[in-house]
Order: structure tokens, then sequence, then C-alpha cells
């Protein structure tokens, strides 16, 4: 591969990913953003806006969806502690399953008018599931 | 993305969520359309997606928060789809 004219930030990307470690699904907090980004794959991805909540990514080879972000973490939290405060239990040290924030998210969002986008919401639930994904809330650890 | 940072085609500011106590007003996106993307499955450089757009965003307080590749809006191949309802106003 030749260098990028322009663009070494790209080269030394591509050169510190030779010595990254095996790909392994993920997903993190972002307290900047204020959301949970899902890393399901590693193939590349695109990202398409599903409701105020969620953003889906879809793979670019596969077109399936592979990873997503969900925005408003704070407000879910503050509903789900008002809600349903038996949500608690199912914290363990400040981590919870990823699949728990997916169904509050839906339940939270679902207005009935747009019924594809709980398709969207359980596959990646479903995705999460099965690679047993956990993701680190913090604000969590006060439950 | 560097680059991107710094030629942006569009900054956009206030990006709309539909959710009021989820907006954020003073937030930005930075649209790029970059020549070159990055496989990630492959660790290679490669040709940009010619229907997509990079967009990035930035907090108030100038921290880029996430980045990701975008379809482009049908009527401007330069901007993100739905531009016109995603963000409050456009910068550059």
């Amino acid at each position: 591969m030749t260098a990028s004219a322009g663009y070494p930030f790209l080269d030394e990307m591509v050169a510190a990913a030779n010595q990254a470690p095996v790909f392994a699904p993920h997903a993190f907090f972002n307290a900047d953003g204020d959301c949970v980004e899902f890393i399901a794959s590693d193939e590349s991805y695109y990202a398409e806006r599903v409701d105020s909540r969620l953003t889906v990514y879809y793979g670019q080879e596969s077109g399936q969806p592979v990873g997503s972000l969900i925005k408003g973490i704070k407000s879910i939290l503050e509903r789900l502690n008002e809600a349903c405060p038996g949500f608690c239990i199912e914290v363990e040290d400040g981590k919870v399953h990823l699949s728990h924030l997916f169904t509050a998210a839906m339940w939270i969002e679902n207005d009935g008018k747009v019924p594809t986008r709980a398709v969207v919401y359980r596959k990646l639930r479903k995705i999460a599931e099965a690679d047993n994904v956990e993701v680190e809330l913090p604000q969590l650890a006060r439950c | 993305m560097v680059p991107a940072l710094k030629t942006p085609v569009a900054i956009f500011q206030g990006l709309r969520w539909d959710h009021p106590e989820i907006d954020e007003d003073d937030w930005f996106c930075y649209v790029a359309k970059p020549q070159f993307a990055y496989d990630y499955k492959r660790h290679q450089r490669r040709s940009a997606w010619a229907d997509q757009v990079l967009t990035i965003f930035v907090t108030s307080e100038w921290v880029v928060y996430n980045w990701c590749w975008t379809k482009c809006a049908p009527e401007d191949s330069k901007l993100p789809i739905n531009f016109q309802t995603r963000f409050a106003n456009r910068k550059l």
C-alpha cells in the first residue's frame, strides 16, 4: 500500500490496526455524547437514524445491522428509575446487559406508529444477547 | 478524520433528535466528502463510498464524540440525508 498523500492520519491508523487485538463485539458509554455505542462486527458501516434515540449501523457489504448508537442515556435511566425501580436489580457493579437497554429504549420510544422500529430494536437486542454484551454505566452504580 | 475537520464541505449547528430532552443546540456536525475511507475488516485504505458523506459530531466543548458514514441527500450529494430536519442551522 502506498502512503496517502495528505492523509497521514489514515496511514497511521492502518499501521496501528495491524497490531490490534482480534475483534470482539463490544459496547461502551460515551459520557461526552451521553450515548452508548455498540459495535457487533468489524465490518465497515454507515449510519441511519431510526428514531430520536436510535441510530443503526449497517454493514457496507452485508447491509445488515452491525451496531448502533443509543442517544440520551441519562434520560433513559432517569425514566427507568422512576417507572421501574426494580431495574436496578439488573445492574451489577455498574454494568448492565445491552439487551436490557435496547428493551428500555424501545419501550420509551414506541408510539405504535412505526412498527418497523420495533423490528430493528428486536434485531439489535438479539445480536447483543447472542454476544452477551454488557456496558458499563457509571451512573447506575448509584442504584 | 483530521483533514475532514480542517476542510469540511458543510458545518451544521444544533443537533435535532425530535426530543427536547436530548436535542443539543450548541453541538456541531462537520460534513466531509473525503477521497478515502478505512476498511475496518481488512485494515486497509479504500476509496470512499460514492453515495455517502462522512459526518463528524462535536460537542460545545469541542470534543469529537462520534463519526460515521451517512447516506447522501438525494438533492445534494455533499450533504447527509435529511439534513433539513436533523440540524438547526447551517454555518458553512
